[in-house]
């Protein structure tokens, strides 16, 4: 049992992020305006978990412009993809276990 | 010693079903992330009983014709009946198009979805390419005067649009599409076209639609 709690990536505690991450797995790209419609959560709470998540090297971010509206997408990277497939595989083991 | 292992027990039930609602949770946001699930039954009811009229219309405007065989087998593109039927057919597609679009975007509104998600312009473009690669046949079909292929290669392009939309949105979509798909087989026998299109674009379109009443999650 404490193996497999130990098996859970801490970055994921967060529902936040643990949605971030599941919207990403689907999409290759999602720009912060969705994401934030999507979670229903304010700028500065979604700012940071993303910076988070961009420290953990979950997600990158590639800034653009449209006209002269900034225009910020993130993308899952490998290593965020692996981490988030090995966290899923633990809570799944977590609701299997019976003592 | 007995209430000490149901201590554990318990914590150890609670925490379980924190995981299971992480998992729950994982779901439904990749689900909302990729779908566009506020597909309401108005989007279906309506362009159905738009479909009916205007068939309705056109059989109608056949009879009053007196062409030979009752079908329109071999008449010119430019014949006034030929303008009547596509003119028809236009407004039938168009109005369709806009009270789907806005019953859509008003129940999506409703639920408090976004109304301009990755999941609906990857819904718009996939609906879009076989229905386009559909009207440069139908073009053509004007063009040669083959007016008995119009069902057939109408209905399988609109399932085929069906099939690929069902991956961004309700995935019931997907039967819709190949029953249109397969109703392309008796659209061309003569004389079945016109009853055809109403079962495919007008009953299909009403039953589904009703159907998604009773069952909005299908």
């Amino acid at each position: 049992m404490k193996d497999l709690i130990e098996a859970l990536d801490k970055t994921f505690d967060s529902r936040i992020r643990l949605g971030i991450m599941s919207a990403l797995m689907v999409n290759d790209t999602i720009d912060f305006n969705a994401l934030k419609e999507l979670l229903d959560v304010t700028d500065g709470n979604l700012a940071s978990h993303l910076k988070s998540l961009e420290t953990a090297t979950y997600i990158s971010v590639q800034k653009s412009f449209i006209g002269r509206k900034p225009l910020t997408r993130y993308k899952a990277t490998k290593q965020g993809r692996k981490a988030f497939e090995s966290h899923i595989s633990a809570l799944e083991k977590l609701i299997r276990f019976k003592p | 010693m007995k209430s000490i292992y149901f201590a554990i027990q318990s914590t150890l039930n609670m925490s379980q079903n924190q995981y299971s609602d992480d998992l729950a949770h994982i779901r439904s946001m990749m689900e909302r992330s990729s779908r566009f699930l506020s597909l309401s039954g108005w989007a279906g009811i309506i362009p159905g009983l738009l479909a009916l009229a205007g068939l309705a219309t056109a059989t109608w405007l056949i009879k009053a014709s007196k062409l030979t065989n009752g079908y329109a087998s071999a008449i010119d593109q430019n014949h006034p009946l030929i303008l009547q039927l596509t003119f028809i057919a236009l407004a039938v597609l168009v109005l369709s198009v806009f009270s789907s679009w806005y019953m859509c975007m008003r129940k999506a509104r409703l639920e408090k979805q976004s109304t301009w998600t990755p999941a609906i312009r990857n819904m718009l473009m996939h609906f879009a390419i076989p229905l386009l690669a559909g009207a440069v046949i139908v073009g053509w079909i004007y063009e040669n005067e083959q007016w008995d292929l119009l069902s057939p290669v109408v209905l399988s392009f609109y399932g085929l649009a069906l099939v690929l939309v069902s991956q961004f949105t309700l995935r019931s979509i997907f039967w819709l599409g190949i029953f249109e798909i397969s109703l392309s087989i008796p659209a061309g026998m003569t004389g079945w076209d016109l009853p055809v299109l109403a079962i495919g674009f007008g009953f299909a379109h009403i039953v589904y639609g009703v159907m998604m009443f009773n069952k909005p999650q299908a």
